[in-house]
């Protein structure tokens, strides 16, 4: 297995394929490439060494048409942005509460990672990463959310409608989140979440009846 | 002008595909795990009754990863499920990607297959983009890029049939190395561009930014003692992720360097899938190390272990 049989003849590489290495390179390094500091993102610092070339690169390049037609259809697009500029310092996750047609209630966890076992927590890890994106919500930078909530808040009705006549008529979804004590702030007991219900959903009750199989008019 | 000549041949020139062919059954194993785990939950996440229907997927890929989000899909994507509301089309095309990724495993057809399956993750992808990480978009670059090249040439059911038939030699032949060097390009430019967002935190640069994630209870995972997420270990952990970081996106590419710099890489991985819930992201990365490694030297490792098996 160590040695390897050496191809006929002297071959090299087609120009064609080396032309496309070298674009691909480019357009994904460019594509890459992070945003400048935040300061500089947020217009409150002057560009400085290599934020100038990193703003003009998020300007100019990232959204250059040869760019976006490469990168977008073929799959290469990519960004690294694990835990960076900053790890995030807020612990949240989500409920809903459900109220029926006859007005009673209750409350539907989402799955939260906290209290699942390993092997659930291992398998069902995208529903953290769905609520993370469902709960960007901040359209000063690019990210509003909000128009996902509908959507998010009808599956709450689905899954908890059991009974043709008492469908769920409303839906509240309720964040829970914790600021991480600051690393340089007094030690003590770690605070209390804090809850605030950020949209109630009235229910599509056409498509609730249509996703359940219900027939519309039984009730 | 030499130097030229050399990263020429350091990207073109021939050699061994016997670490290609390893790096494909290894990763490629993982995308077929990786995507029965979200099978299992399949109508949530590409169900119409889910939450991720159709229009919600395209409406997140146009809006977030391209500017002008205005221009509502204009991008012809490769995109096989693009407003396919029917779900049998789409389970369909899920669990196919899913057989490519065990044919590409093995190397079964694996022209064919991993052309299915670089076409099935990104129309995958596509679909439903808002619950990837940062695993499922190194799992993706790489498909491409092993439907690129002879991926099969080595550590493969082709190869094996082919010699059963006579038609194919005792050694495999060699290939040009430009798909495991796009690889290795693309994981070193993973971490460089992330060590270099993460020097624009303060945190990082303070030496403190370990200390959150330790601390963000929906990341739990296996217990760990108190003053592995304390100071001084937060310092220790903060700077010591971003010099390893910067140092496998850089100096792994230096030979005298490269295996201390790996291990570095895998002690910070192990250490996150050991103490954070971020599924097969560690092993997705890990196992790709392997590509900046010669198929030469791969093989050689490969009859050193046999012989060292054979004396025990």
């Amino acid at each position: 297995m160590v040695q390897v049989t050496a191809p006929s003849g002297d071959k090299r590489v087609h120009p064609l394929v080396c032309a496309f290495v070298a674009f691909n390179v480019v357009m994904v390094t460019l594509y890459a490439l992070p945003k400048p500091s935040p300061a500089v993102v947020n217009n409150d610092a002057v560009p400085r060494g290599t934020d100038i070339f990193l703003k003009w690169n998020d300007a100019t390049m990232k959204s250059h048409p040869i760019l976006e037609h490469y990168l977008l259809p073929t799959g290469l697009w990519q960004y690294w942005d694990m835990f960076a500029p900053n790890p995030t310092q807020v612990d949240f996750w989500c409920d809903g509460e459900i109220i029926f047609f006859d007005g009673s209630k209750t409350t539907y966890q989402y799955p939260r990672m906290k209290n699942l076992q390993l092997t659930e927590k291992y398998l069902r890890e995208r529903y953290r990463k769905f609520f993370e994106r469902v709960n960007m919500n901040d359209p000063a930078h690019g990210n509003d959310n909000g128009w996902m909530w509908p959507v998010f808040a009808q599956h709450f009705a689905l899954v908890n409608a059991s009974d043709p006549k008492n469908p769920p008529v409303k839906v509240g979804l309720t964040r829970h989140w914790l600021d991480v004590p600051r690393h340089d702030a007094k030690r003590g007991p770690e605070p209390s979440y804090n809850k605030y219900t950020f949209y109630w959903h009235i229910v599509d009750q056409t498509k609730l009846a249509r996703d359940k199989g219900w027939k519309i008019g039984k009730r | 002008m030499e130097s030229a000549k050399q990263l020429y041949r350091w990207w073109f020139g021939y050699g061994s595909p016997v670490t290609l062919g390893v790096f494909r059954t290894i990763f490629c194993s993982l995308i077929f795990i990786n995507f029965v785990m979200v099978g299992l939950f399949w109508n949530d996440w590409f169900g119409q009754t889910g939450y991720v229907p159709a229009e919600i997927g395209a409406k997140w890929l146009d809006s977030h990863y391209m500017s002008g989000g205005d221009r509502s899909l204009l991008i012809n994507r490769i995109d096989p499920l693009f407003g396919v509301t029917n779900e049998l089309i789409v389970k369909a095309v899920y669990w196919g990607t899913v057989g490519f990724a065990a044919l590409s495993a093995v190397g079964l057809w694996t022209r064919f297959s991993t052309f299915c399956l670089a076409v099935g993750v990104v129309a995958i992808h596509h679909r439903n983009p808002i619950i990837l990480h940062g695993g499922d978009t190194w799992m993706r670059v790489v498909s491409v890029y092993l439907a690129l090249g002879p991926s099969g040439a080595a550590v493969s059911l082709d190869r094996w049939l082919a010699r059963r038939r006579g038609t194919a030699g005792e050694q495999p032949e060699l290939i040009s190395m430009w798909p495991q060097r796009l690889i290795a390009y693309n994981l070193a430019l993973l971490y460089f561009t992330t060590t270099w967002a993460k020097w624009f935190g303060g945190l990082w640069k303070s030496g403190d930014a370990t200390w959150y994630p330790a601390r963000l209870h929906e990341f739990d995972k296996f217990p760990v003692p108190a003053f592995l997420v304390d100071y001084p270990m937060v310092k220790i952990t903060s700077w010591g992720s971003l010099a390893v970081e910067f140092a496998l996106g850089t100096l792994v590419f230096f030979k005298s360097l490269r295996k201390y710099v790996l291990l570095g890489g895998i002690m910070l991985h192990s250490w996150i899938e050991y103490s954070m819930n971020i599924p097969l992201f560690a092993f997705l990365m890990m196992s790709s190390y392997i590509v900046f490694y010669e198929g030469e030297e791969t093989a050689a490792w490969w009859d050193r272990l046999k012989a060292r098996i054979a004396r025990s």
